[in-house]
């Protein structure tokens, strides 16, 4: 049999034309090129720079040693080089997979610089924001089946633009944080794909089951990385306990639960195990235990509430720090029509979910993370009393992330992302918050330049003169550093060049 | 009546349709000129401002929790580093108060007193220190220092090998008896901890320390073995002659011939036609006291 007889008057007519959803659609997929691009130019204008407690870091793990692939693998065991530890003091931190990426931090700083204008610039930064920013991309299309796919990449690009990680963007310290800032982003798509899916489907197919035992592989990984990171998966995994009791579904639970139960057995067994044998150390578990000095001082709550608090507004245009407050004004307004709309539109709805059940979980994982960040405070209070710091945006960069995935959630379990002029119009909210975010960035690198990292600001820009003298004069000029400075001086001279 | 009907189509739109090309490019453009004009009047000196003091971000820590032991260790640490002995014993003091289970703390406090000229209290630190962390090998270290500064070397050389049999994996040690051997002309001991060094770690091994290897070799009559070591000490520091010729004149300003003439035979042991150390050696053995 031949194909249909189709007739003359059918093949004329054009292809049925897909109207496009809205008459801005196109506002949707320029949206996330912009924030990429503002990521990109951000990149452009930042000046490098390397934290002094980096250089001795960059040298081990940079210099080879001379015994082949192993030689450079045992590095990451050595964990007292990985954390600069002040010589002979006892601290031990199983930040494995932190010391992996430290390795290829340094290697892409001593190759990429013998090529390029590369600077002092880390290459997991860039590596695991993009890898954040894909998971949030496919984490947003699980979130809400039938989001097209440009909404989705709106919302999952928008986080290249906080300020906290725009902050980082030439900045040369160590990989833990933007680990434990794509492993909110991973936890998020995980815990997206498996709040439908129970046990029994997920036995049924095999290549999700597979997919299944890789997360929570990558998971248990993950929780190496850095502490912020496990105390992540450790209040996701809570948070998975209290709503399961109520949806019956333990397999959340469960892909939380065996990442956590990884990272015991490797910081008790594994990780004294691998040090050992590759770095011939013998771990004394010589970390201070938080819990034995946690005081509740009134002090430093306030500060860590304030501080959090900071970073809440960091993440939407930053005007307390950018100064813009025109662009906040505006943004805020158009964020308030918006949210006129929805609420309007959730008064005609009959049997529209409660708003308690709606905030309630997001509220939940923002107090224990809260609390998390108040022991860390207390174990390193710095981080809410240095000004530079509370601006830097480095610690703060998994909990700026679970802000931003909060009100994503909650945006969407109230609608706002339903129609797709709600979409548009909250695309133009997020580009004037983007814009604000990177304004923010500028000034907090001035705030930067006048705190406790300011004479490493001045420096590294002596350093850099120096860099291009010849071979003698470099010499002489290298004895008014101090070691950690000169070492490195030494070490840059022979092993990349004379630009950094 | 046109006008305010077209007053009540904006509000409209503005309410029901905030997503209207026009309206958003006015805003927008209002915002932006609004916002420039803010920053240009509010624009802030262009002059870089002074940089934080560490020890006033310190003291602006210990304000908002002044339970903090880690606050107290690092303000202790800026001062020693400033030469107060006096002010960083006070923190340590506190530090010791919040938390006595850490060794490190009677650590600095011992380091603290020893610089105030209080050895006794120092040793009683240390003491309390390895009370705490009998395992603490680093305590051993800096009691051997203070031992050594008050010329009981024997004593010193008998706590930092008890450092290095507590913590092997901390070369450092093994390569600080080894110099000091060679210093006590124990050249045996001394080419026994490089060549241990050399075979975990050859990578720690540095400019000065394949020096005094070479010099161990060269006294014991390896000069063959000596030379390589010496080649790689110049190759890994090549200023490494021209700084030993400053340290020797140094401390020949100093009076201290004996210890100048030691250095100006480093430096002519890397460098054998170094003009200047050859003739400030000269010099300094004339001036060295015969037996």
């Amino acid at each position: 049999m031949g194909p249909a007889p189709t007739s003359p008057d059918s093949r004329r007519t054009p292809p049925p034309f897909r109207r496009p959803e809205h008459r801005f659609s196109r506002l949707l997929t320029l949206a996330p090129i912009l924030f990429l691009a503002l990521f990109a130019l951000d990149n452009l204008r930042a000046p490098t720079l390397v934290h002094p407690e980096a250089y001795g870091r960059i040298v081990f793990y940079g210099t080879s040693a001379g015994r082949g692939l192993r030689g450079e693998l045992e590095k990451i065991f050595d964990y007292r080089k990985g954390e600069s530890y002040f010589f002979g003091e006892k601290i031990y931190r199983a930040r494995l997979l932190n010391y992996a990426f430290d390795l290829l931090d340094a290697k892409s700083l001593r190759f990429l610089n013998a090529f390029a204008p590369y600077g002092a610039r880390s290459a997991s930064h860039f590596l695991l924001t993009a890898l954040a920013v894909l998971s949030l991309f496919f984490a947003f299309k699980s979130l809400r089946p039938g989001l097209p796919a440009s909404s989705a990449a709106l919302l999952a690009a928008f986080p290249a633009t906080f300020p906290q990680l725009l902050v980082q963007n030439g900045f040369y310290f160590r990989p833990a944080k933007i680990l434990s800032f794509f492993t909110a982003a991973f936890l998020f798509l995980v815990w997206t794909k498996l709040r439908t899916t129970d046990f029994k489907r997920l036995l049924q197919d095999k290549k999700k089951f597979i997919l299944w035992l890789i997360s929570v592989g990558l998971l248990g990984l993950l929780t190496t990385a850095d502490e912020q990171a496990i105390v992540m998966v450790a209040v996701f995994l809570l948070l998975m306990i209290a709503v399961s009791f109520r949806t019956r579904n333990f397999l959340p639970v469960l892909s939380f639960l065996l990442p956590a139960l990884y990272f015991a057995v490797h910081t008790l067994f594994i990780d004294p195990w691998l040090a050992a044998k590759f770095a011939g150390l013998k771990l004394d578990g010589g970390y201070p235990n938080p819990l034995r000095l946690f005081t509740l001082a009134p002090g430093l709550l306030t500060a860590a509430l304030s501080v959090s608090l900071y970073q809440l507004q960091a993440v939407f245009g930053d005007p307390l720090d950018s100064g813009r407050w025109a662009l906040a004004a505006l943004a805020l307004a158009l964020f308030l029509l918006l949210g006129r709309r929805v609420f309007e539109n959730r008064r005609r709805t009959k049997n529209a979910e409660p708003l308690g059940d709606i905030l309630r979980p997001p509220l939940a994982l923002l107090a224990c993370l809260f609390a998390a960040f108040y022991a860390m405070t207390v174990r390193h209070p710095p981080i809410v009393a240095w000004p530079d710091l509370t601006r830097g945006g480095y610690y703060y960069l998994p909990l700026a992330l679970c802000f931003y995935l909060c009100f994503v959630h909650v945006l969407h379990r109230l609608g706002f992302l339903g129609k797709p002029a709600n979409r548009v119009l909250l695309a133009c909210v997020l580009i004037l918050w983007a814009v604000g975010n990177f304004l923010a960035a500028a000034s907090a690198r001035q705030v930067i330049a006048t705190g406790h990292l300011g004479a490493a600001v001045e420096l590294q820009a002596r350093m850099r003169k120096d860099l291009a003298r010849p071979v003698d004069d470099l010499e002489r000029a290298a004895t008014s550093y101090p070691p950690g400075e000169r070492l490195f001086l030494h070490w840059y001279r022979t092993h990349v060049g004379k630009t950094f | 009546m046109s006008e305010k009907l077209s007053e009540r189509r904006l509000i409209f739109r503005l309410l029901y349709r905030p997503d209207s090309p026009v309206l958003l490019g006015l805003l927008l453009a209002a915002a932006l000129a609004a916002d420039t004009f803010l920053h240009a009047v509010g624009r802030p000196d262009p002059r870089p401002a002074p940089h934080a003091d560490i020890t006033a971000l310190w003291e602006r820590t210990l304000r908002i929790a002044p339970q903090s032991a880690l606050a107290h260790i690092n303000l202790g640490r800026t001062f020693l580093d400033r030469g107060d002995p006096d002010r960083a014993r006070r923190h340590f003091e506190s530090a010791v108060a919040i938390d006595p289970h850490d060794a490190t703390h009677w650590m600095l406090l011992g380091f603290a007193r020893y610089g105030m000229n209080d050895p006794d209290g120092a040793v009683r630190a240390f003491q309390e220190a390895l009370r705490v962390d009998p395992g603490m090998a680093m305590v051993h270290y800096n009691w051997g220092l203070l031992l050594e500064r008050q010329g009981r070397t024997a004593e010193a050389m008998d706590h930092f090998r008890r450092a290095e049999t507590l913590d092997p994996s901390i070369l450092e040690f093994s390569l600080l008896i080894a110099e000091r051997s060679v210093r006590q002309k124990q050249f045996r001991e001394a080419v026994a901890r490089y060549e241990n060094v050399r075979q975990k770690k050859p990578e720690q091994l540095g400019a000065h320390d394949y020096l005094h290897w070479g010099l161990a070799l060269g006294a014991l009559g390896a000069d063959a073995e000596a030379r390589p070591l010496l080649q790689r000490a110049l190759a890994l520091r090549p200023t490494l002659p021209d700084e030993l010729n400053r340290t020797g004149v140094t401390l020949a300003n100093q009076g201290n011939w004996t210890e100048a003439a030691a250095c100006f035979e480093k430096a002519l042991a890397l460098r054998p036609d170094h003009p200047d150390a050859l003739a400030h050696r000269r010099r300094a053995l004339k001036k060295i006291p015969k037996p």
